[in-house]
């Protein structure tokens, strides 16, 4: 249990909070951090709720890019119209978190520090060349910012590069100027309340019934959600075929296969990998959706 | 009772639980209060050999640390579960101590100081284990806990009969109640005695395993029900245990002790429901007629016996499902593992066999060529139908519950066309299932309901039937307010209190309204005779010619009326009390255990169920499209309230056939929340149409009622499953049919080539 709970109203008493006190766990939403209390599997004697840190919240559109507050709540993804028309694939990935509670509640930030394989808010930002800010306070006052592309942000199960003494501060895509086709899609035991069982986004741009770029990215399959590669170097030029789409789902299956190896979970993971992978990649082209 | 519908009424303890007001037990407070926390260790299978507790009474606040040493009564029945283990842990949930202590954090903390050496033992976790030679035993010189049967005919000729002979065998899995709130219990010492305050379905039985328990006298223990968070059959034994560990802690404190399970608990001690494995033979004619079945199971009952036997008989009355068949042999029997105890959940071992025997109906009609529907009506129990127990049946609605499956659900059209990559299936499936407690239960099965009415007219209502949820409450209102003719607000029923309330037997097989709906009638005319007395007599009328109605007494044609509330008034100054009192008991039953043959159940209720899937090819995911559940329920008393159970009922089966299953691996239980056991949620139990029908012949009862509450369990699975295999053509025999189950399934059709190219190939 937290001996000190902190709860600064500006981002700069914040970070100051969490440059004067490294240990502290970051209460955003607490729809993880409360559990693993329960669990006692927290480390930290101490406490830094961030909700009432208005820098840290809202989205706007910043430049060429959007920029999304970290504790900006699932909901608010959700019934952002800018996403909407911009980045629909994360109101999608949104709307597919838990609960309306836990939409509620829940935040992006808090989403993608907890860096859960299972985490549904990072495929589609993968897919959508996100970057994460990332702000620590010096000794001296300065505030020193950090930007990362999402991938580089998460580095394991559960572990992210964010420094004992940083803070997530922004999350930011950068508008493509080009027309793309983009989908997402989940896996649950249930439609509701329920982990991703499988998860996945893709982003692509047809020329001359051609990919001409394509970003897909899997969650809930190997140790991260992550852009698959493989995947995505194979369709770069090709066109959709049901054979081709049918190759690129058995490369998806073989990459996580490689990464996971065979585990319990495989007998039904790496045949169901290859088949949504083609019906991703179909729902995008189906729906046409664009962003700009 | 004259036979017309009664209006619906709002259930009045829907303010107090909307708004908060209703306590439930976890919040009873008293001062200087203690809490209880049991210690367990991890071994499915143990002899302890000491226990210290110097550490955790070391910590300042922990006031004692409890044993079995420390149980003033009987600590356990022969074969079942003890309040805390003596010498051997037979599961994991097993308590060995319990920590009192000032707080609850703090009696957890202490429970994990409590050092228990023991020694492991060999232990079997699957009841085949358990029944092989050499295995170790848990109770008695053998596991083989309780073996029922049924026996009809010549299983040999009726084989030779058959054009055609099925073996089949299916599996159902270990699933639970989830209550929302979980057990729990707060104990008061009295001067003389103590009050117990805890939820529970049979007060009176929670009443009677704390006084043995305690030591103490049944009168001497006072149980008071707050609020019920749900039951589903559950809030039973391990109430037992609860409160027998919480008045332990007080009587030797002296002090009121609570202790409410966390989640975590309720999955790692709680009962569960008992998993089946069931191997059916059947042989039938190329008409469809069933010539023989023969039915061999075998049951998980867990460490304890509790309620197994009872359990396990029910679904040996019911395995063949609701066929008249010539030639009958079923045995089922139940054995004990070292995983946590089975007992009642919702349903009390039909869900098991209606899966099993439905979806064994559907495989039938499919190697005959015959349509589901057909097969079941050629071979469906009627009006004087002999059951595999001899008993010739009477109120059978089977017929009428097919034909209006057949009107409400297209059974003979195809579903429409899905989407790209999804298929649709529909299956039926239907059933039969005793009513109350059967012969199973040996008691006699009644209830009493007690109304006084006070001076100014208004009436207190006492009935022991615990409120669960389930509207048992409303319905006792409604019948002494349509036979007194007074308006439902002027009734109150009165907490439910053992230290006056008559005993009417525990909340469980489907029993509170035919049990208590009809004493309540008598209830009510035995006031009725009482006031109408007094009034004829001072009106010079003969008794019988009073009318009540709308809150007035009168003479037909309205010659002479007078007011209720006047009434009442008149009768205090002639009577001692205004009162009555009512006891109403099922006929009785009989079972030979010798001759495995007898009236089992006084009577049966019917259903049928339609359902229409759709499947997703890719991830094997099942959405439920319509499903229409149809349930002879005698009359409908009150029909929001009837729709209600069969809808709650249904979701439950939805858990039960698709998502739900408590993982036990060697003994250690891995569910331990719900982020695990995964309950439907509205977006997953959709698109249900409950179906209350009243058949031409009512229940054998005064009211004509038949209970509903576990029936709209057990027609679920086994048309989900249908609909499943109807969709890939490929069957599923084991529940739950989970994503990887199906996606299997889905394979296999794929290979079969039933599907091809994400449709089915036709």
């Amino acid at each position: 249990m937290s001996k000190d709970f902190f709860q600064p109203d500006t981002l700069i008493s914040a970070l100051q909070l969490k440059r004067d006190h490294e240990g502290a766990s970051l209460l955003a939403g607490g729809t993880d951090l409360v559990v693993a209390m329960r669990h006692d599997t927290i480390s930290g004697d101490s406490m830094i709720d961030l909700s009432k840190v208005r820098e840290l919240k809202g989205i706007a559109e910043v430049g060429a890019g959007i920029r999304i507050g970290p504790m900006t709540s699932f909901t608010e993804i959700e019934d952002s119209v800018l996403l909407q028309t911009a980045a629909d694939i994360l109101c999608e990935a949104a709307k597919a978190v838990g609960s309306p509670q836990i939409r509620n509640k829940g935040t992006i930030g808090g989403n993608l520090c907890n860096a859960s394989a299972a985490g549904d808010g990072f495929t589609p930002l993968l897919c959508l060349d996100a970057e994460v800010e990332l702000q620590s306070l010096a000794a001296d006052g300065t505030v020193n910012t950090r930007i990362l592309p999402l991938e580089e942000f998460i580095v394991g199960s559960k572990k992210t590069a964010l420094r004992s003494n940083e803070i997530l501060t922004g999350i930011i895509i950068k508008r493509s100027a080009a027309v793309a086709l983009s989908a997402f899609k989940k896996i649950g035991r249930r439609n509701a309340l329920a982990i991703s069982r499988l998860s996945g986004s893709v982003t692509l741009q047809l020329k001359n019934s051609a990919v001409e770029r394509i970003h897909f990215a899997l969650g809930a399959s190997t140790s991260i959600p992550e852009r698959i590669i493989a995947v995505e170097a194979y369709l770069t030029g090709r066109e959709l075929t049901a054979e081709v789409l049918a190759e690129a789902g058995k490369r998806a299956s073989e990459y996580v296969l490689s990464q996971t190896g065979r585990r319990s979970s495989s007998s039904y993971k790496l045949p169901v990998i290859e088949k949504f992978t083609v019906s991703l990649i179909h729902a995008a082209m189906e729906r046409g959706v664009r962003y700009e | 009772m004259v036979n017309e519908k009664l209006i619906p009424v709002d259930r009045q303890d829907a303010y107090g639980k909307i708004t908060g007001k209703a306590k439930y037990v976890d919040d009873i407070k008293f001062p200087g209060m203690l809490y209880v926390q049991t210690v367990r260790i991890p071994s499915p299978h143990a002899r302890i050999l000491h226990i210290d507790s110097s550490e955790a009474l070391k910590l300042k606040g922990v006031v004692k640390v409890l044993t079995a040493k420390d149980v003033f009564g009987r600590n356990h029945l022969p074969n079942d579960k003890p309040v805390l283990v003596e010498d051997v842990v037979k599961c994991t949930g097993d308590g060995v101590a319990v920590v009192v202590a000032e707080t609850r954090s703090l009696a957890a903390k202490a429970a994990k100081l409590v050092k228990v050496d023991y020694e492991e033992l060999p232990a079997v976790f699957t009841p085949e284990e358990a029944l092989a030679a050499g295995a170790p035993v848990l109770h008695g010189d053998s596991n083989l806990a309780i073996t029922h049967k049924t026996v009809k005919g010549d299983i040999a000729a009726g084989f030779l009969e058959a054009d055609i002979i099925l073996e089949r065998e299916y599996a159902t899995q270990r699933a639970m109640h989830a209550a929302i709130e979980p057990d729990g219990a707060v104990v008061v010492p009295e001067a003389d005695g103590i009050t117990v305050y805890c939820p529970g379905k049979g007060p009176f039985n929670v009443k009677r395993a704390v006084a043995a328990a305690c030591g103490l006298s049944e009168n001497k223990v006072r149980l008071i029900q707050p609020a019920i968070g749900g039951a589903f059959g559950g809030k039973d034994c391990d109430i037992n245990a609860i409160a027998s560990r919480a008045a332990m802690a007080a009587m030797i404190t002296g002090r009121p002790c609570k202790m409410t399970w966390t989640r975590e608990e309720v999955l790692l001690e709680g009962s569960k429901r008992h998993p089946f494995k069931l191997n059916y033979k059947i042989g039938a004619k190329k008409d469809g007629h069933i010539t023989a079945i023969e039915i061999n199971g075998l049951a998980d009952v867990g460490a304890y016996i509790t309620k197994s036997k009872a359990t396990i008989w029910r679904a040996t009355v019911e395995a063949t499902g609701p066929y008249t068949i010539e030639n009958v042999s079923t045995t089922i029997a139940g054995a004990f593992t070292n995983n946590v105890y089975s007992d009642a959940v919702r349903g009390f071992g039909s869900p098991q066999v209606d899966f099993a025997s439905e979806s064994l109906m559907s495989e039938l009609a499919k190697e005959l060529g015959m349509s589901p529907l057909e097969i079941r009506r050629i071979n469906a129990y009627r009006e004087g139908a002999i059951t595999a127990t001899s008993q010739k049946l009477k109120s059978v609605n089977l017929i009428e519950c097919l034909d209006k499956l057949e009107e409400v659900f297209p059974v003979h059209e195809k579903p429409a066309a899905p989407p790209a990559g999804k298929v649709r299936g529909r299956g039926i499936s239907c059933i039969f299932r005793g009513e109350a407690n059967g012969a199973g239960v040996t008691t006699l099965d009644a209830a009493a309901v007690n109304i006084h009415i006070e001076r100014d007219g208004s009436i207190t209502v006492l009935t022991g039937i615990a409120e669960m949820g389930q509207g048992g409450s409303n319905i006792v209102l409604q019948m002494v307010s349509k036979a007194l003719g007074v308006s439902i607000e002027n009734l109150k029923v009165s907490p439910l209190d053992t230290a006056y309330l008559p005993d009417s037997g525990a909340t469980v097989g489907s029993r509170g309204t035919i049990t208590s709906g009809n004493a309540a009638v008598v209830a009510a005319e035995d006031a009725k005779k009482r006031i109408a007395n007094v009034v004829a007599e001072d009106w010079g009328v003969s008794p019988e010619d009073l009318i009540f109605q709308d809150n007035t007494i009168f003479t037909e044609n309205k010659e002479k009326t007078i007011r209720f509330t006047d009434a009442i008034t008149l009768c205090y100054t002639k009577l001692p009390g205004v009162f009555g009192y009512g006891w109403w008991a099922l006929p009785p039953v009989w079972w030979d255990f010798d001759k495995n043959s007898g009236d089992t159940y006084a009577s049966f209720n019917y259903g049928a169920c339609g359902a229409e899937v759709e499947i997703d090819l890719s991830s094997g995911k099942v959405e439920i499209i319509d499903v229409a559940a149809i349930h002879d329920v005698g009359r409908i008393l009150n029909e929001p309230e009837v729709r209600a159970q069969i809808a709650g009922g249904g979701s439950m089966a939805y858990g039960f056939t698709l998502t739900e299953e408590v993982d036990i691996q060697k003994g250690q239980v891995k569910t331990l929340n719900f982020d695990g056991y995964l309950l439907p949620t509205t977006m997953d139990f959709k698109n249900f149409r409950p179906i209350p029908l009243e058949p031409k012949q009512p229940g054998i009862n005064p009211l004509g009622v038949k209970g509903i509450g576990e029936s709209s369990t057990a027609t679920f699975a086994p048309a989900v499953i249908n609909a499943i295999e109807d969709a890939l053509g490929v069957r599923i025999r084991k529940l739950p049919a989970n994503l990887e189950s199906v996606f299997e399934a889905i394979q296999e059709s794929e290979r079969l080539g039933y599907i091809k190219e994400g449709r089915r190939n036709e």
